[in-house]
């Protein structure tokens, strides 16, 4: 009766409302992604933390903000050599290390046996300046780094500037352009070795897939593709192709997050298999199983260890 | 006859360079089989991903790793 007095049927409205839903807002795109993470997802997939030997970590928090950790590590380290054979020399080392993680200022200081210190700060200097630190320093001369970050979080782009010792200077910016899409580029200068270079990438990604694409003066050509099957579960591949060194490397993984742990594996065209295990056997106390194989060096790395306490 | 852009003989060399020399095709060996792994994993992964995760979760809830650890510690 109401459609007979010129009413518009529910189907109608329902599609025009569907319409003006589709339309993008230019002016209200999400922020995207910092440019140095536009690879996270396949990074956090494709490479764990891999390590060869016995490892353990100890944190204890002695308040809220405030927590001491202890870590030993004992197993061969890889020297680089010029020949295809792999030299390794066993090593054990003890760091220790405070950290102070605030909403607004993160502090975290790690200083090792030989007399290393890395240290990392980062502070929330305004809701859209934020400054970031670090610094590796050394007793060995001219040995030790350090670099200053300002990254700006606008409503739709990010910049951020970069300053270190040695006369390293960098920039980048990202912008969103869609909903979907987001573009950036860098600039670099390092005064003490006299280079530049320039790099673009872009970032595509939706609830079920991330595709990103990079490429730099430096040579290298990276392409990304993470498929988010599930919550628990994701599939990468990646690949990394250096014009200049003539080196190209693709890998395909996974990343399967179940409720006691977490499994993630890979393997890559040049003969090279991994997989990463972290077991939560009880609140705090996680157990971690590394294995890394490559058949055409024949070089082979187990590692176990413990993690107590966050 | 002007020299067109694309011709023959150009494909011909180009050819020659890339596939019939040891070094050029040694590195475009390397980089096809890159490229098409990762390619391929891409086309796997959109067609198949859902039943590849089903049948990872299954094996994963037959007796493993952490029905076996956990008792041991």
């Amino acid at each position: 009766m109401a459609a007979a007095y010129g009413q518009v049927p529910t189907t109608q409205m329902d599609t025009k409302a569907e319409e003006k839903s589709k339309k993008i807002d230019y002016f209200d795109l999400p922020c995207p992604i910092p440019y140095e993470e536009i690879q996270r997802e396949a990074f956090m997939s494709l490479k764990p933390e891999l390590f060869e030997g016995l490892r353990f970590d100890f944190t204890k928090g002695l308040n809220q903000k405030f927590a001491l950790s202890h870590s030993v590590a004992m197993g061969p380290t890889e020297l680089p050599s010029q020949s295809s054979e792999t030299i390794k020399i066993p090593t054990a080392h003890y760091e220790f290390g405070a950290n102070f993680i605030d909403p607004k200022l993160m502090l975290v200081g790690r200083v090792m046996t030989d007399g290393r210190l890395n240290a990392r700060l980062k502070c929330d200097l305004t809701d859209k300046l934020t400054l970031k630190g670090n610094a590796q320093l050394t007793s060995e001369p001219h040995m030790s780094h350090g670099m200053a970050t300002f990254d700006y979080k606008g409503s739709d782009y990010r910049a951020q500037f970069q300053m270190g010792n040695g006369a390293l200077f960098g920039a980048n910016y990202i912008q969103s352009v869609t909903p979907h899409l987001s573009l950036g580029g860098e600039v670099f200068w390092t005064g003490q070795h006299h280079k530049s270079g320039v790099g673009i990438a872009t970032r595509y990604n939706t609830d079920k897939m991330v595709a990103t694409a990079q490429v730099a003066s430096t040579g290298m050509v990276a392409l990304s593709f993470v498929q988010k099957v599930s919550e628990k579960v994701s599939l990468a591949t990646d690949f990394i192709y250096n014009y200049l060194s003539k080196e190209v490397t693709s890998s395909v993984g996974y990343d399967y997050i179940l409720r006691q742990c977490r499994l993630r594996g890979k393997i890559d065209s040049n003969g090279c298999t991994s997989a990463f295990l972290e077991e939560r056997l009880n609140m705090g106390l996680n157990f971690i199983l590394s294995a890394e194989i490559d058949h055409r060096k024949k070089d082979y790395k187990f590692g176990f260890g413990l993690t107590v306490g966050e | 006859m002007a020299d067109k852009f694309l011709s023959l003989e150009k494909v011909k060399e180009v050819w020659h360079t890339q596939v019939h020399d040891e070094q050029n095709w040694a590195l475009n060996k390397k980089l096809l089989r890159a490229f098409g792994l990762f390619v391929g994993s891409i086309i796997v992964f959109r067609n198949f991903g859902d039943q590849m995760a089903r049948i990872f979760h299954q094996a994963t809830m037959m007796p493993m790793i952490s029905s076996r650890l956990s008792p041991v510690i």
